[in-house]
């Protein structure tokens, strides 16, 4: 079972992922700028991969989810 | 609680201009109906009295207290939904809701008979319709507009949101887990905690508490991170001020450490089980001998 600052096995709990997300979403917009917005999640999944192998494979699934969430977020703002 | 990564995305956004929206075609309707309002207060005002600076205090009331009064009980963003809610409870929300329908009433009841005293809109039936529009532009629109938190605070009223989903999401995940954790502890003390040691046991139930003391900080961290983003204060409650989890912490408390309560504490001490049993019953025996000299004595 998963909480805020602590889980019952050994997957991360919600805020470490959520942390995670946002330092890889930033790293990939400083890196491809805008672009990032409008990539599918496959790629997603394979520009993170490298920085989230040794996690469980259910968080490296929601961190996949949770960083292509972020950008299109950040689509929808950057398109208000 | 928030995303670094999209409060990143927004910064660079504002820096990026100003943009025309249909709030900002709102915001400008709202200045000229409140122009247009000043025009109409004036007039009225300035026909009941001869002293202008009376007349014109009046119409400063009468254009600016009610959108400014309306703009407390008609939030239109998340942020300001939990604002009301929270100010829902206090006796200045209660003032404020008072002077604002007094006077709405008031701006009603002068248009209306402003209205009904034009011939062509009295002789058209017209009236109630002419004053709505009215009530509409001089008091709804701006009211609109003015929301009790700042602009800062509007820009962040998604995020507020989520947050707020978020607080409850997480607080029941975490709730979740220590009771499951709790009553996990309650199965294996009635079962297998017979084989640890006092220390290990009082160990235990330290820990029982420490792991509610966590979640209480837990809960404290996303409240107060609430407080920061939205000014709105949450209330907390203690998990250890609650009755059914301080039943729980009593109970795995109670049953762990009840026999290191005896003097002695022969287990402690690593000896053989038999031996303890031995002493521990010993004890009793001397415990209860000396309450019955107690009782006799006291009832000498």
């Amino acid at each position: 079972m998963r909480g805020y600052r602590y889980t019952t096995d050994d997957r991360l709990p919600e805020r470490d992922l959520a942390e995670l997300a946002d330092e890889l979403a930033i790293q990939l917009h400083y890196a491809l700028g805008e672009r990032v917005c409008l990539l599918p999640r496959s790629d997603v999944a394979e520009l993170i991969w490298p920085y989230i192998d040794d996690l469980h494979p259910d968080d490296q699934n929601d961190l996949v989810w949770l960083v292509w969430h972020l950008f299109q977020e950040a689509r929808e703002l950057s398109e208000e | 609680m928030s995303s670094r990564y999209l409060e990143m995305v927004r910064g660079q956004r504002r820096r990026g201009g100003w943009q025309f929206t249909s709030k900002s075609l709102l915001a400008i309707l709202a200045f000229i109906a409140m122009i247009g309002s000043a025009v109409y207060w004036w007039g009225v005002q300035s026909q009941l009295t001869g002293n202008w600076i009376i007349a014109a205090a009046y119409t400063a009331i009468l254009v600016l207290a009610p959108p400014s009064l309306m703009s407390f009980l008609i939030p239109w963003s998340p942020g300001g939904m939990l604002l009301q809610k929270i100010n829902a409870r206090t006796w200045g929300y209660v003032a404020v809701m008072i002077a604002a329908l007094y006077l709405v009433y008031y701006s009603f009841e002068i248009q209306w008979t402003w209205w009904a005293s034009q011939p062509v809109v009295q002789s058209t039936g017209l009236v109630i319709q002419q004053v709505l529009i009215g009530i509409i532009g001089f008091i709804i629109i701006p009211a609109l507009l003015w929301t009790p938190v700042t602009s800062e605070e509007l820009v962040e009223q998604v995020r507020q949101a989520h947050l707020v989903r978020r607080y409850e999401l997480q607080t029941q995940a975490d709730i979740a887990i220590l009771r499951a954790t709790l009553l996990r502890a309650q199965e294996k003390a009635l079962i297998g905690f017979a084989n640890l040691t006092v220390q290990e046991r009082e160990e235990l139930a330290a820990v029982m508490r420490g792991l509610v003391k966590g979640i209480d900080a837990t809960l404290r961290d996303i409240g107060e991170s609430v407080k920061t983003v939205s000014g709105a204060t949450i209330p907390f409650n203690s998990l250890e001020d609650n009755e059914d989890i301080r039943q729980y912490l009593d109970f795995v408390a109670e049953t762990l450490t009840e026999n290191s309560l005896l003097p002695r504490r022969a287990s402690a001490t690593g000896q053989h089980e038999a031996v303890t049993r031995q002493i521990s019953q010993r004890d009793q025996e001397e415990y209860y001998e000396d309450d019955r000299r107690t009782r006799a004595l006291r009832q000498r």
